[in-house]
This record gives structure tokens, C-alpha cells and sequence, in this order.
């Protein structure tokens, strides 16, 4: 979920752009030429899979993913997540411009803790796949919702219970995440192990 | 997938410059989404309504559109009311909503669906690729615009895909419902989605280094400025400053 136009306040969100563009130039400076398209490809994927819905009983959560991102894009993670929440703003008004450094953040931090985490393990085959994307998935989400959380109480105390709200709404996704990226990682080890190596 | 919903029309908006209005655009939502007044929040929804009138979206997707940002609306409505101190206006024996709590709310709905219809109407009504265009020309790092381009030229390739993929899970029967074997098949399913994605970017890289690719992509549009731009420019400051001295 992300943050919408007209909540925050100015100082959460130029610390937001701030944060995201440094993470953004790191980013930038590890693809190398012939990973351009690659890292672009993996975000567009990344922008298509977060259409798919997973039913919980008789509601349904879109999938976000991010830690999977941040172990196929590793450092440039921050790049990936960013331009597509660029065209998620522009064409379809999710999150929106002004907000767009504190969603990148929220979403691309954790995403980039994970790829740190989990990748050097993963890569080379010390821990077990399914295991790996559990963790990976679940603690990904959960961090992005506790700084989803964390960023709406910057606009006040009186935000505080809509951030628990949202906190709360976010727990589902963390199962659903978290199983979603263990078998994902299990198939992509079957079908292009070479995927997981940064 | 159709993403441009909003660029293909003949209005005035569509006809501008993307510079402009990206020159226009941005300075306006800054100034809704930072503002504390209802008076200025309402002044901008005015005019973002008459924008958004002048670019003649389709109605019913520019709703959809809409609802998806009041979604996050909820979240708020349900809790700020509450717990903004104030003048309470009912009182539910252990909840008691407040008049300032209710204004907050509307206040940020306000701003939300403002910021929500200049986005249709100025930067929606472009291109992405005319939009991309115009990124580099106010100086946007080229190794960003060409990525956004990939990116999003490949949106559409893993779109296409993904419906292909669709279809096939249809075809054999596949119902989402609650449980291990729906996500296992979802897992899969994007698992297939990214490996696609990733052997077609060798292939696609492979194929742009023979033809020379060194990383940037020529500039093929160049903009001029029209007079009409410069009205556009000039009547969208004026009302930037009116409302700015509200």
C-alpha cells in the first residue's frame, strides 16, 4: 500500500526524495551498461506481477513483492521499485508524485536489508530455497509496513491509530508474500539457478 | 494492458507542449499537497475540475480512477475523526468524533482527488514516451529516462504475457481460492513471468549491441514552444499566485 498526495508533511517528504535519490545513485552507479535492460525488464515484471490478486477468504490482497525485487536486482533495487511507482503515481494514481520519495523508500530499503541479508547465502546454496523466500518475503513486507506505518505518524499524533489500522491491514500480505517468494525462489532455482547470483 | 488511458484525445490539454506541462504540473500539486487551508485545497479543486473538464477524460475510468485514490481515504476517515482532539460533535460513550477530526479528513480527501485529477489532466494527457522525451530535456539523468524507457517498453511485451499465462491457467481449469495450491500456482506463475523476462533481456541486449547500442537512445522528438503553450504557462501561474494569496 502506499501513502497518498496530501497526508505528510514537508519535512517527511523531502527527507523521503532525499533518501530514495542517494539510494537511487547508488543504485545507478551498479548497473553497468549491459545490465540496463535487465534491471528494467525485472521492474516491469515486477510492475506486472503486483496485478496479481491472491484471495484471503472473501477478500484479497495484491501482491508486492519487493524482497523478491531486492534479490533479483540486488543493489540497483532502489532504481527498480522507483520507476515503477513513477508510472504507478502517473498513469494509474497510486501513491502519487510528492509522495513518491517516502514510498520508494518504505518499499526499496527493505528490499535492499533483504537482497544484503539473504542474497550471499542464497547464491551460494548455503541456505535452503523455500526457507530463504519465506523469511525474505515475510520480513520484506513487514518492514515495509512498519515504515508505512512509521512515515503516516510523522504527520501527527493524531494519525497514530490510522497507522495501526494499516499496520494491521498489512498483516496478511506478509503470509501471503512470504509464501509467494519461497516457492518463487524454489522454481527460479529449478529453472535459472544463475538468476540468483548478483 | 493499456496504461495511456487518458493520452489519446484531441483537446487543448493534449496539444501542449509536455514541458509545460510538466513545468505547470508540478508546482501545483506541491502546493495542494502541502497547504492547510480547505479554502486553497477547494480553489485548486476548481481548478483541477476545469482541467480535467477541458481534457475530457472518459468519465466512467476517470471514477475508477478516482476510487482507487480514495481507498487509502478509508484508512483515514475511519480513524482521524477520533482521534483529532476538538469540539466533539458526537459523542458515542467511549468515542467521540471531533469536528476538527472530520475537517482533517476532509481536508486530506480534498487534496488527494486535486492532486489525482492534475495528474489525468497534464501528465495523462501525454505519452509516456513524449513524457519520457521531455524528462531528458529538463535535465533528467539519461541513464534514468532510458531505463524508465525499457521499462516501459517491456510493460507491455510482460503484460501480454502475462495475459497469455492467464488464459492458460483458465484454460485448464484454475480457480483462485483461499490456500497452499492457489499460491503455489500464483508462485509459479510469476516465477515463469520473471525467468521470461530476464532470458528476453539477454536476447533483447544481444540484439541492441549488434546494432550498436551504446546505452542512450537519440532524441527523435524535439519540442517548440507554440503560443499557446506560453498562455497555457502564463494563465496556470497567475492562478498559481491567486490561489498561493488566498
Amino acid at each position: 500500500m502506499h501513502i497518498s498526495e496530501g497526508v505528510l508533511p514537508l519535512t517527511t517528504l523531502s527527507a523521503g526524495y532525499a533518501l530514495s535519490a542517494a539510494g537511487t545513485a547508488i543504485g545507478l552507479k551498479h548497473i553497468r551498461e549491459d545490465r540496463i535492460v535487465r534491471t528494467a525488464m525485472m521492474s516491469s515484471t515486477f510492475f506486472v506481477a503486483s496485478f496479481i490478486h491472491v484471495p484471503i477468504g472473501p477478500a484479497n490482497v495484491h501482491l508486492v513483492l519487493n524482497g523478491l525485487v531486492g534479490l533479483l536486482t540486488g543493489r540497483s533495487c532502489f532504481v527498480a521499485i522507483g520507476i515503477a511507482l513513477v508510472m504507478q503515481a502517473l498513469l494509474l494514481q497510486f501513491g502519487g508524485i510528492t509522495t513518491l520519495g517516502v514510498n520508494t523508500l518504505n518499499m526499496a530499503l527493505p528490499a535492499l536489508f533483504c537482497f544484503l541479508i539473504f542474497s550471499p547465502g542464497i547464491s551460494r546454496g548455503k541456505i535452503p530455497l523455500f526457507p530463504a523466500g519465506l523469511l525474505c518475503g515475510a520480513l520484506s513486507s513487514l518492514l515495509s509496513a512498519l515504515l508505512l506505518s512509521l512515515s503516516l505518524t510523522t504527520a501527527g499524533e493524531a494519525f497514530l491509530p490510522a497507522a495501526k489500522l494499516v499496520l494491521l491491514a498489512n498483516l496478511p500480505l506478509m503470509v501471503v508474500d512470504g509464501l509467494i517468494t519461497g516457492f518463487v525462489l524454489l522454481f527460479i532455482g529449478k529453472v535459472k539457478p544463475e538468476m540468483l547470483k548478483p | 494492458m493499456r496504461l495511456e488511458t487518458f493520452s489519446d484525445g484531441n483537446s487543448v490539454l493534449h496539444a501542449l507542449d509536455p514541458r509545460v506541462k510538466l513545468f505547470v504540473y508540478l508546482p501545483f500539486v506541491i502546493l495542494t499537497a502541502l497547504t492547510g487551508e480547505l479554502l486553497v485545497t477547494a480553489a485548486a479543486l476548481v481548478t483541477g475540475l476545469l482541467l480535467a473538464g477541458t481534457a475530457r477524460p472518459y468519465g466512467k475510468l476517470l471514477l475508477k480512477r478516482l476510487a482507487v485514490v480514495n481507498f487509502f481515504m478509508a484508512f483515514l476517515w475511519l480513524t482521524l475523526p477520533f482521534s483529532v482532539e476538538g469540539e466533539t460533535v458526537l459523542n458515542l460513550s467511549f468515542l467521540k468524533m471531533t469536528r476538527e477530526g472530520l475537517l482533517l479528513s476532509l481536508l486530506i480527501t480534498l487534496k488527494a482527488n486535486t492532486i489525482a485529477l492534475f495528474t489525468i489532466a497534464l501528465p495523462g494527457t501525454s505519452t509516456v514516451i513524449a513524457l519520457s522525451h521531455a524528462m531528458l530535456h529538463l535535465r533528467i539523468p539519461e541513464k534514468v529516462v532510458t531505463l524508465f524507457y525499457f521499462f516501459y517498453r517491456y510493460i507491455g511485451v510482460t503484460g501480454d504475457e502475462y495475459e497469455k499465462m492467464g488464459q492458460m491457467l483458465k484454460a485448464r481449469g484454475f480457480r483462485a481460492l483461499t490456500g497452499v495450491h492457489t499460491v503455489r500456482v500464483y508462485a509459479y506463475f510469476i516465477g515463469m513471468l520473471f525467468v521470461r523476462s530476464y532470458e528476453r533481456s539477454e536476447r533483447v541486449y544481444n540484439a541492441l549491441v549488434m546494432r550498436g547500442f551504446e546505452g542512450r537512445f537519440p532524441m527523435l522528438l524535439h519540442f517548440s514552444l507554440q503560443p499557446r503553450d506560453m498562455v497555457f504557462a502564463t494563465v496556470m501561474s497567475a492562478v498559481a499566485i491567486s490561489i498561493l494569496l488566498l
